[in-house]
C-alpha cells in the first residue's frame, strides 16, 4: 500500500474537515498512547500529540484520503519527538545513541540472542509500569521500534516508512531491541527470583 | 562465527547439544523465521510450512512459544493510555480556528 503521496491538487475546507473528522481525529488515542510511551511523560505527550495535528493541517496537501492515515500521522509524531529528544539530547554528558544504534544494526547478525522465558510466574509479578521503565530506559531508536511494531502491530512495511529506515533495518532493529529489553526485564526478574533454566 | 549462532546457543541450552542435530530439518532457519511468523510478516503459506515445522521438532516449538510468551507479556503488561478529553476539544478547536481564517 502506498502510504505517503504527494496531491497535485489543493484541499478545500469541506475536505479537510472530512480528512481531519473521518480519519485523522478517531486516531487521538493512539497518537497519545505511542506519544505516552516514548516521552514517558503525560506534558510532554500531549504538546506531542498537539503539535502533530497542526503538521497534519499544515503539510494535509501531501496526505491522499483514505490511505495510511495512522502511519502518516505516526511518522510526523516520530519527527516532532526525535526532533525534540536531540535537542535535549545535545548536552555534552549525554551518550550519542545514534552511534549506539548504528553499532547495534551493524551487528545483527553476530548478535547472540537473550532466552528469557516469560511463562515463568515470576514474571506475572512484574508490573507494567515496570515494563514502561524497562522499555523508556532503552535507546529511542529501540523504543519505537518496539513501540511501533509489538504495541502498534505496525508492518514492518510501515514501520519502515515511519522512522525512515529500509526493512532489514527494521528487522535487525526489532531483534536488538526485543534482546536489550529482555535482558533489562531479566535483572528486574532475577531480583524477584528468577532464575534460568528452572 | 556462524551466521545464526546465537539461535542456536539458545537451542542448544534448551535442549542440549547432543539433541542438536534433527534429521531434515533446520533449526535455526525454523527459529529464525518464527519472529517473522510472531510479527505477522509470513504469508499464510509461510505461516503454514513454518507452524508444521515448528510441531514437528519439540526444541522449535519451546523456542516459538518462549518468543510469543515475550510478546504476549509485552501487550499485556503496556496499558494503552487515553488522551484526555480536554485536549481532544482544544484541538479540534485549534484546528477549526485555523480553518475559519
Amino acid at each position: 500500500m502506498i502510504i505517503f503521496v504527494t496531491m497535485a491538487t489543493g484541499i478545500d475546507k469541506a475536505q479537510k474537515d472530512k480528512i481531519f473528522e473521518e480519519e485523522f481525529f478517531p486516531l487521538m488515542d493512539d497518537l497519545y498512547n505511542f506519544a505516552y510511551h516514548l516521552t514517558y511523560n503525560e506534558e510532554d505527550a500531549n504538546d506531542l500529540v498537539q503539535d502533530t495535528f497542526m503538521k497534519a493541517y499544515r503539510f494535509i496537501k501531501s496526505y491522499e484520503q483514505g490511505t495510511n492515515a495512522k502511519a502518516w500521522l505516526f511518522r510526523i509524531l516520530k519527527n516532532g519527538f526525535i526532533n525534540e529528544y536531540r535537542k535535549k539530547s545535545k548536552q555534552p554528558i549525554k551518550a550519542d545513541f545514534e552511534d549506539v544504534v548504528a553499532y547495534h544494526d551493524s551487528e545483527e547478525e553476530k548478535a547472540n540472542d537473550v532466552s528469557v522465558d516469560f511463562r515463568q510466574d515470576v514474571f506475572q509479578g512484574i508490573i507494567g509500569d515496570e515494563v514502561t521503565k524497562a522499555i523508556n530506559a532503552l535507546p529511542a531508536d529501540f523504543r519505537l521500534v518496539i513501540l511501533l511494531c509489538d504495541i502498534e502491530g505496525f508492518t514492518y512495511e510501515e514501520i519502515s516508512k515511519i522512522v525512515d529506515i529500509p526493512i532489514g533495518t527494521v528487522r535487525s532493529r526489532l531483534h536488538r531491541a526485543r534482546n536489550l529489553l529482555k535482558e533489562k526485564l531479566k535483572e528486574y526478574a532475577e531480583k524477584l527470583g528468577y532464575k534460568e533454566n528452572n | 562465527m556462524p551466521k545464526n549462532w546465537g539461535i542456536k546457543k539458545i537451542i542448544d541450552s534448551l535442549f542440549g547439544k547432543e539433541e542438536a542435530a534433527c534429521a531434515g530439518h533446520d533449526c535455526s532457519k525454523v527459529a529464525k523465521n518464527v519472529f517473522l511468523a510472531l510479527d505477522g510478516e509470513l504469508s499464510p503459506e509461510e505461516e503454514k510450512t513454518l507452524l508444521a515445522d515448528v510441531e514437528k521438532c519439540p526444541r522449535c516449538l519451546e523456542y516459538f512459544n518462549i518468543e510469543k510468551a515475550f510478546k504476549q507479556f509485552l501487550k499485556e503488561r503496556i496499558a494503552r493510555k487515553t488522551i484526555d478529553k480536554g485536549l481532544v476539544s482544544s484541538i479540534k478547536e485549534q484546528i477549526n480556528n485555523i480553518q475559519a481564517q
